[in-house]
């Protein structure tokens, strides 16, 4: 069954390359391109997953991590960090953050989809 | 004023025009970041259009793929179960079956019938013995008048009872030859007839099965041919859409260089001003050393952000052919595609075409049908004449047998009679008559003994042959009516499957040109090279060449180059591992004039991957790596359960 899945990206053309895979495999996805954007939309919406940047203007995809744990109708949503950035030190402070996972970018689709479909087994 | 000229200034001229040569340079690249900055939200904007017209294309390809899948699925049958095409196949084959098992009853009853003829003939030959046999009864009548004439009335009486008797016999006789027996005749000309009727069905039946039988069992046999060549045909397929999705996948990965490359140029453009802080510190310098110190980190900066320059065209020029041939290949694999689909449409005129096949299996169940029914008809037909024919050769036998059982009474009787006269001496004669009937009553009774056995033995097997000729009748109803109703849903399941199929090749004939057109708009978007090979270049060549001119400097003034980590404080904005990279291979450099870059290991570097196959890079670029990310930093092992999903994915 599908989810619905937050994608949050300042590159536009990664927003649109999670999105189109993400749909073409039947989940709903949603778009915001900072951390700022994808929290005020998240007051209203209810997602199965946020897939976020590191690195965005207005607010950074660590800090939406942070944000978002503090809620408590975020406990338990997987957050994945998906960025350029492959530093162990920045993995930890995601990993801290209270992210679930991280995908270093390039990415394929395939890894994309299997990190869904870990996430949510059938 | 040229970048040469420039460096020719700066490395040979004194003070005043050594500044005014270094000042150029520094305008040149401040004029290459403006124009980074405008380039990079067009290159943005193209990246975009790429990746909006991919998603279109992948979608047509998507409906494309969908549609051929159904196309071949219809044709191996996998679209609906396989259950159509193999149950019309059965269908054929059980009523195929039966004609020939039809064909091989009708021999056999055949034989049946013509032995039936020949007792027929064998009963009607004992007519002519039994008319012979009795034909003194008549003589012996008008004798046994004459010799009791004399004798008393009592004796007249006797005998007179007795003629009166055999001449009852006599008419019964005639009777039953004259009408029984004749009946018999038209039984033996009926069942004439029937062997005529299932002589001429059988050969019919023999000639039409086997002909069939032939004809069916090889169109089935290329049917079965057909539908293995079409799961050939998909599995071909399916590897062609396995092949598109992994080209849209290296196209998907292609485009995130935009995101990479951005970042990375971000990186740059926030160097640059350090790099103009520390020139304006190496004119402002009080002396030589202070002035050497700025020009060394000056020198490692240059190069270093030269270098991170450097691999941004390199990936972007990639990029490029990597999205390019992606689209190419994409349409070569939905073309490739199509002429999977094109062979099968043009199967259409042939008889082993889908269309064909359908039409075939649809055509065959008609002609079985037939068949069946002109059997069913004839079997009607010879049981209908048949079943009276049983019955009435039991009557007669019957009657054979009254007649017979009569005969030897009278037989007795003028033994009893001839008994009686005796006593008399004048009634010798009749003695002698009396023993004579009895002879002829005798030997009829064997005769009509005898025919009423062959009587008995036809009528059984009369009786036989109509309960088969029944039974026939009954299993060729049965099958007629599997024929009507499975016939009659097998072909409208065909029909649709093939009017599916016709309907599915349009879909795909129309949605291939979509395609075309839509790889086309794909690759018109796919344009950076303006990117990589002029708005790069002309940010990196000042810096290169301020690094060569600063190099020649320090040479000059005999100061090396630094080895040290002057530009340490750089690392921290790198987040990329192939950022990291290029830093660590400025930062190794350790002899007197200014190093190359270190060339990648592309084993090593995911980001190379996808690009196997591709053109290398342009001579003298350097291919700076995207090493492999580090292990998950923090305490406990990695989820194991994602290591499959490749060293770029971690689950926590």
């Amino acid at each position: 069954m599908g989810k619905t899945i937050l994608t949050v990206d300042d590159a536009a053309t990664i927003r649109k390359m999670v999105s189109f895979t993400l749909k073409a495999a039947g989940h709903d996805v949603l778009e915001a391109q900072d951390g700022a954007i994808a929290l005020s939309l998240l007051q209203s919406r209810r997602v199965d997953l946020v897939i976020t940047d590191v690195h965005m203007p207005n607010m950074n995809g660590l800090e939406l991590t942070r944000q978002l744990r503090a809620l408590p109708s975020f406990g338990r949503t997987p957050i994945i960090l998906l960025t350029t950035e492959s530093d162990p030190g920045k993995k930890a402070e995601g990993r801290a953050a209270g992210a679930t996972g991280w995908i270093v970018k390039p990415f394929s689709q395939e890894q994309l989809l299997g990190i869904v479909a870990k996430l949510f087994p059938a | 004023m040229k970048l040469l000229t420039l460096l020719q200034l700066v490395a040979g001229g004194n003070g005043s025009r050594r500044s005014a040569g270094f000042l150029a340079l520094f305008t040149q690249l401040r004029e290459a970041e403006l124009n980074l900055k405008q380039d990079s939200g067009r290159l943005e904007t193209q990246f975009l259009a790429t990746s909006s017209e991919l998603e279109r294309l992948a979608q047509f390809g998507d409906r494309f793929v969908r549609h051929v899948e159904k196309l071949v699925g219809l044709a191996t049958g996998k679209e609906c179960d396989g259950s159509v095409f193999s149950n019309a196949i059965r269908l054929i084959e059980q009523a195929t079956q039966f004609l020939v098992g039809c064909q091989e009853q009708t021999v056999q009853m055949l034989e049946l019938l013509r032995n039936y003829n020949t007792q027929i003939e064998q009963l009607l030959g004992v007519e002519a013995e039994l008319q012979r046999t009795m034909s003194p009864l008549k003589f012996m009548q008008t004798l046994f008048k004459s010799e009791a004439a004399p004798l008393g009335s009592a004796v007249q009486q006797m005998f007179s009872a007795l003629t009166q008797e055999m001449e009852g016999l006599h008419g019964q006789v005639r009777d039953i030859f004259g009408t029984k027996f004749k009946q018999l005749e038209q039984t033996h000309r009926t069942i004439g007839q029937v062997i005529g009727q299932l002589d001429e069905q059988a050969r019919s039946l023999r000639k039409l099965t086997s002909t069939h039988k032939v004809q069916i069992e090889s169109t089935l046999e290329i049917l079965r041919k057909e539908m293995i060549s079409n799961q050939e045909r998909d599995t071909r397929l399916s590897q062609l859409s396995k092949k598109l999705a992994h080209e849209v996948e290296q196209i998907v990965m292609g485009l995130q260089f935009q995101d990479i490359i951005s970042q990375k140029l971000q990186h740059v453009t926030a160097a640059l001003p350090q790099i103009e802080s520390k020139f304006a510190e190496f004119q402002a310098a009080p002396n030589t050393s202070a002035a050497t110190e700025s020009l060394q980190f000056l020198h490692q900066s240059c190069r270093l952000e030269a270098g991170q320059i450097e691999a941004a065209e390199h990936e972007l020029a990639r990029a490029e052919l990597a999205i390019q041939g992606g689209v190419e290949k994409v349409l070569s694999h939905l073309t490739e595609m199509d002429s999977e689909c094109l062979s099968l449409a043009e199967f259409k005129l042939l008889t082993t075409s889908f269309d064909g096949m359908v039409h075939v299996l649809i055509e065959t169940i008609e002609e079985v049908r037939k068949l069946v029914a002109e059997t069913v008809a004839s079997a009607t037909e010879a049981y209908e004449m048949l079943r009276p024919l049983g019955s009435f050769a039991s009557d007669l036998t019957a009657v054979v047998r009254d007649m017979s059982s009569r005969i030897h009474l009278i037989g007795l009787n003028a033994q009893v009679q001839a008994a009686q006269a005796a006593l008399d001496r004048r009634g010798a004669g009749l003695e002698v008559l009396s023993a004579r009937t009895s002879e002829i009553s005798e030997e009829t009774n064997r005769i009509s003994k005898q025919a009423a056995g062959q009587l008995d033995q036809l009528a059984a097997g009369l009786a036989e042959s109509v309960k088969a000729f029944g039974q026939l009748r009954i299993n060729g109803l049965t099958q007629q009516t599997i024929l009507n109703q499975q016939g009659a849903a097998e072909e409208l399941q065909l029909h649709a499957i093939r009017d599916s199929a016709l309907e599915t090749l349009r879909e795909i004939g129309d949605s291939l040109d979509e395609i075309q057109k839509q790889a086309a708009r794909t690759l018109a978007t796919v344009q950076f090279s303006e990117f990589h090979q002029v708005t790069l270049p002309a940010l990196r060549e000042p810096l290169v060449a301020i690094a060569a001119a600063v190099d020649q400097w320090l040479q000059a003034h005999g100061s090396g180059v630094a080895h040290g980590s002057l530009i340490d404080g750089f690392k921290r904005d790198y987040t990329m591992a192939s950022e990291r990279e290029v830093f660590a291979g400025v930062m190794s450099a350790n002899h007197g004039s200014s190093p190359p870059l270190p060339a990648a290991d592309p084993a090593r570097n995911p980001e190379m991957e996808m690009f196997a196959g591709l053109p290398a890079a342009p001579a003298g670029v350097a291919t700076p790596a995207e090493p492999k990310p580090e292990p998950a930093a923090g305490p406990g092992p990695a989820n194991p359960g994602d290591r499959d999903l490749g060293d770029n994915v971690e689950l926590f």
